[in-house]
């Protein structure tokens, strides 16, 4: 009898492990509750670099092994861009947004994302760079430091901006990105 | 209070320990092969996934393993048994940890095995959060978020990762392939973790008893053809996550963490990871009460090896002897040393062992116990390990019968039995823990060599056998000893009379027959 009971305890306790594992294994779960729906904006642009130039001394230049001895000395930067959001006519993000990295000379990225209800809601914004190189020029003409437009980089474009109407429903996520080809924000919704 | 959870952690542990036992014995108890069961459950993920990986495609993840699951015959089960058996790995990997832990068995030259045990554990979750993405249902889809954000902190990408997954275009099957190759990768890694794991012990014990571990997995793989993984939802950027099916042994973290800013978690992790590692710091005891480790008399090693051979973590070695003797000589790498002392009974000549601890030390402690108990020639004295054994080697008397404690049964010198037995006892009753439970690995197998297989130093062929008796209990199964107690005590009760009746003087003891009496009249 003893032993009748040790194995039907032992079975049951089998049982029961494996039941849990089976449960554990399968928790329902809703990692994002409720039925907002979300506007996200997303988009990479290299932004416009500006470098500001200097010409080393001879003293520097000496220091410097034969190979390396370049006449100038340039660091650059992304100039930032300013992003304002509003939905619904409200006023939801004004941000200076800057290159990325310690030096700020990485493109610029932005990765934002609002809850919004299910419904539809008027989007507007406006994604503009801040920051005039040439108005250096005159710097540059009086042999001062300045900042100069990087010969040879890529410019992204000046100004983004969109104005339009989302339907969202519920649990949707519109994307508000930008087309390179196209040059201008689009948005992208669930098909 | 740190004390109270200790003991309370301790009485926790005796307690399911001693019920296990009871379901399954000693030898089948699975909290005692925990460790060993998650090297035979990644065993099977091994098998199992290689079959998953013929059928996984980087170009159609979600696709892919639905074809799989819908293989009804193979495919479906395989898919439940790979995900089964890693949730009875991270179990079995937690509690064996926690049984460590609780052991004191953390800290010291077994620093390594803890701390390389934590890594292991994180890298299963890690290879789990992969194999989840890998499937790219809803659950992986967030797990892949969450971690993306959390990186997103570490300075570490050129960009945000998270952007990769709000749909500016379609995941790239490189992500898939990069997830794949960890997943692959993690194990490889996971194996040379595994041999730094084990490396300081001795005849590690990779796997459990076959009758256990094939009935876990035949439990799992009951499991997986019953109740079946099926698909959930798949994973859609465009959509918030919605109801679905989560692993909470993978995904615990996930309800604590979402709401919380990356940072406040990473820092978090870090808090859980310092406490964790830091374990062999402020778990060890005081220096106080730190046991010493073993030393070596070279005057009294005759380098016969018994010592090195028996150490149940390598901490001896044969270097050249010093004294100008041929030979070699035992050497105690204090580092390696747990200070168990099974090297002090495995020596004969009583060379090696920790300070009080060696065969004479022993000894002595043996005549000042019976000078002091003076058990008779019907008592049994137990000698009972003071960590397990039912919990009888912490008290002065178990049920009458007067209680001579050792730190560990391996460490007890057959020397002691031979004394004990030769001053009058009736008998010795060896109360250890079972030996998968030794917390020194290998104390109570040494013992039952040297007790009754001649491994030295063995006990001699003059001692009755039949006064001497092993038995295993967990520190939570007194009864069980008291049982063997009853019965051994009834064993030396019979002996003794069997021996007064050999004694009796038969024609100086019976009366003469009535007939003669009679015959004389």
């Amino acid at each position: 009898m003893t032993r009748l009971i040790r194995v039907a305890g032992g079975a049951a306790f089998a049982l029961a492990s494996m039941v849990a594992v089976g449960a554990l294994s399968r928790v329902p779960f809703t990692a994002e509750p409720g039925s907002h729906a979300l506007l996200k904006l997303a988009w990479r642009t290299r932004g416009e670099r500006v470098q500001e130039c200097r010409r080393r001394t001879p003293e520097e230049l000496a220091r410097l092994p034969v190979h390396m001895r370049e006449d100038e000395v340039c660091e650059g930067r992304v100039l930032p861009y300013r992003l304002e959001v509003m939905i619904d006519g409200a006023p939801a993000l004004n941000l200076l947004v800057r290159g990325g990295g310690v030096r700020e000379d990485r493109p610029i990225y932005v990765y934002r994302q609002f809850a919004l209800s299910a419904g539809s809601h008027h989007v507007r914004i406006n994604f503009v760079r801040q920051g005039e190189p040439r108005a250096e020029r005159a710097e540059a003409e009086r042999g001062e430091p300045h900042f100069e437009p990087e010969r040879g980089a890529s410019r992204g474009p000046r100004v983004l901006t969109l104005d339009t109407t989302v339907a969202l429903g519920p649990r949707h996520v519109a994307l508000v990105t930008y087309d390179p080809e196209a040059g201008r924000l689009i948005v992208k919704t669930p098909s | 209070m740190t004390f109270k959870l200790d003991r309370a952690a301790r009485r926790g542990l005796a307690q399911a320990d001693a019920l296990m036992n009871r379901l399954y014995g000693w030898r089948f108890n699975p909290l005692y092969h925990s460790g060993a069961l998650v090297v035979a459950l990644l065993a099977v993920l091994l098998v199992t996934g290689v079959y998953l990986l013929l059928f996984y495609r980087i170009g159609a993840p979600y696709a892919s393993v639905a074809r799989l699951t819908d293989q009804v015959w193979t495919g479906r089960w395989m898919r439940g048994l790979h995900r089964f058996a890693s949730d009875a790995a991270v179990v079995a990997a937690g509690v064996h940890a926690l049984r460590l832990f609780v052991q004191g068995r953390s800290w010291g030259p077994r620093a390594l095995a803890w701390i390389s045990g934590l890594t292991l554990l994180f890298v299963i979750f890690v290879c789990g959060w992969t194999g989840y993405v890998m499937v790219w249902d809803v659950q992986g889809q967030v797990l892949a978020r969450e971690g993306a954000r959390f990186l997103d902190v570490v300075p570490l990408f050129s960009e945000p990762i998270s952007r990769g997954f709000v749909g500016e275009r379609p995941i790239p099957a490189a992500f898939f392939f990069l997830n794949l190759f960890l997943h692959v990768a993690i194990p490889v890694g996971m194996g040379v973790l595994l041999w730094i794991h084990v490396s300081r012990v001795a005849r590690p014990a990779l796997l459990p008893p076959r009758g256990l571990m094939w009935g876990v997995i035949g439990l799992l793989l009951a499991l997986s053809i019953v109740w079946p993984i099926t698909m959930a939802p798949p994973g859609d950027l465009f959509r918030t996550a919605g109801p679905a099916p989560f692993d909470a042994f993978f995904a615990f973290w996930l309800p604590l963490t979402r709401e919380l800013p990356a940072g406040a978690v990473w820092a978090g992790i870090g808090v859980l990871s310092l406490v964790l590692l830091l374990v062999p710091l402020w778990a060890r005891p005081r220096a106080a009460v730190r046991p010493a480790p073993s030393w070596v008399d070279e005057r009294l090693c005759t380098g016969c090896e018994q010592c090195y051979q028996d150490c149940p973590y390598e901490a001896i070695g044969m270097i050249r002897r010093s004294d100008g003797r041929e030979g070699l000589v035992a050497h105690v790498d204090p580092t390696l040393c747990v200070s168990c002392g099974i090297c002090a009974g495995s020596c004969a000549p009583m060379g090696v062992g920790p300070p009080g601890r060696t065969g004479r030390d022993q000894l002595s402690g043996a005549r000042a116990f019976v000078e002091d108990r003076r058990p008779g020639s019907r008592d049994v004295v137990v000698v009972a390990c003071t960590r397990g054994a039912g919990g009888v080697g912490t008290g002065r008397e178990c049920d009458g019968a007067p209680v001579l404690p050792v730190t560990c049964a391996g460490n007890l010198h057959t020397s002691v039995i031979e004394y004990l037995v030769r001053s009058g006892t009736g008998g010795v009753l060896v109360a250890s823990c079972p030996p998968r439970d030794c917390r020194n690995r290998e104390g109570p197998k040494w013992l039952e060599q040297r007790v009754y297989h001649e491994r030295e130093a063995e006990l001699q062929e003059r001692v009755d056998r039949r006064r001497v008796h092993l038995v295993h209990a967990a520190e939570a199964e007194r009864a069980l000893v008291l049982r063997d107690l009853g019965a051994f005590r009834a064993e030396i009760e019979a002996l003794e009379q069997a021996g007064r009746e050999a004694a009796i003087d038969v024609t100086r003891e019976c009366e003469p027959p009535a007939m003669e009496e009679a015959g004389a009249k």
